[in-house]
């Protein structure tokens, strides 16, 4: 029995102490007929099945954001620039003229390309407007999306889980996972604060 | 069986005591209604052949009043308990007649599957089972009438008042479920 409580625990990376279930059940008015260790089991128990519901029953579906805003490949970082700024975003996933989804941009490829440079840091990216006779050049301006865009695309299936869409960001260094139908046409889109809004609903 | 003996050092620590209101309601309580069935006994209850007083109250007024949260206190488990145990034990001895061994044996195990098995599992069940088996000339002298009185009126006088008692308190409440 320890033993199962022990691997229960780990499993999910949290622990109750004895103490912790000790004074939940001083909370509870009336004799508890149950020992500490019997709650904990309890609690584990049911703990463990919530932890699963939410992070497997909760499909992307539910909480990505639509409608998704993209841009064709064959667009200019121009285009791009004003549809950022209109729309207040840093990124969106880039289609190419069938509509399905090829690569993403953010402002962090513009911002590498123009700092000639994979790191991105504001202080580098002022040293290059300092430096740089012309910083927004013309070629710049004219570049084409699909020539900066990451690809191929880090896509996600609407009837994925929460689960999944952790695992990715965890992995990925991203902040925005583009949705996808099964034919691969955006549906929506996740941002990594997306996630964090769905397990603001259980605070 | 090694692993087997080391079972046997327990896994766990004993539940927090209860607060010192929760012992003087328990107290309070089970005086109150045990005060009730006496009286009720003693003065005209027994004389018009409706005994109100059996051992095994004494333990379901531990579980009502002093772990009424307990699913073995709950008011189905109070009535099942005592009134299938009481059936069980007069039928035993009915049964097998003036053999004491022979009708504890067989009552109070039986009594313990047939509370399990109709989800009324109540430990003083168990002692009802016992007197009514093998508790001695006069109870084994009103047969089948004492499922009646004591075992099911009794247990509603006790139910009554711990419904009445145990939720006295605001954060209190009796029963968790019918």
């Amino acid at each position: 029995m320890k033993e199962k409580y022990q691997r229960l625990t780990s499993d999910q990376g949290m622990s109750f102490s004895d103490e912790d279930i000790l004074s939940a059940m001083r909370a509870i008015p009336g004799y508890v007929d149950l020992t500490p260790g019997d709650f904990k089991l309890i609690f584990e128990h049911a703990f463990d099945l919530a932890r699963k519901k939410i992070l497997h029953d909760t499909k992307v579906a539910d909480f990505m954001t639509t409608p998704v805003i993209s841009i064709n490949q064959d667009q200019h970082v121009s285009e791009l620039v004003d549809i950022l700024t209109e729309h207040n975003i840093s990124g969106v996933p880039v289609v190419d003229d069938a509509g399905l989804v090829v690569g993403a941009i953010s402002e962090k490829n513009i911002f590498r390309s123009l700092a000639q440079s994979a790191e991105v840091r504001p202080m580098r990216m002022l040293a290059a407007c300092l430096t740089t006779p012309f910083f927004l050049t013309d070629r710049e301006r004219a570049q084409q999306v699909k020539n900066l865009m990451t690809s191929p695309a880090i896509t996600i299936a609407q009837d994925a889980s929460l689960a999944d869409v952790v695992e990715i960001f965890h992995a990925k260094d991203i902040n925005r996972l583009p949705v996808v139908d099964e034919h691969g046409y955006p549906v929506g889109i996740i941002s990594r604060q997306d996630s964090v809004r769905i397990f603001r609903r259980f605070l | 069986m090694r692993q087997y003996f080391s079972k046997m050092r327990g896994v766990s620590q004993p539940p927090p005591l209860p607060r010192k209101k929760e012992v003087v309601l328990a107290f309070v309580g089970s005086c109150l209604a045990l005060s009730f069935i006496a009286l009720m006994h003693e003065s005209f209850s027994n004389a018009l052949g409706l005994p109100l007083i059996m051992a095994p109250f004494g333990a379901s007024a531990v579980l009502v009043f002093g772990a009424f949260r307990s699913p073995l206190a709950q008011p189905r488990n109070v009535l099942g308990g005592h009134v299938i145990s009481a059936l069980i034990g007069v039928s035993v001895y009915y049964l097998v007649g003036d053999a004491p061994v022979l009708a504890i044996s067989l009552a109070v195990p039986t009594a313990i599957a047939a509370m399990y098995l109709s989800g009324t599992l109540h430990p003083p069940g168990g002692a009802t089972a016992f007197v009514t088996a093998a508790g001695g000339s006069s109870i084994h002298a009103l047969g089948y009438w004492y499922v009646l009185s004591p075992c099911a009126l009794g247990s509603i006088i006790l139910i009554l008042f711990g419904l009445v008692i145990n939720n006295i308190p605001a954060k209190q409440q009796y029963p968790q479920f019918w």
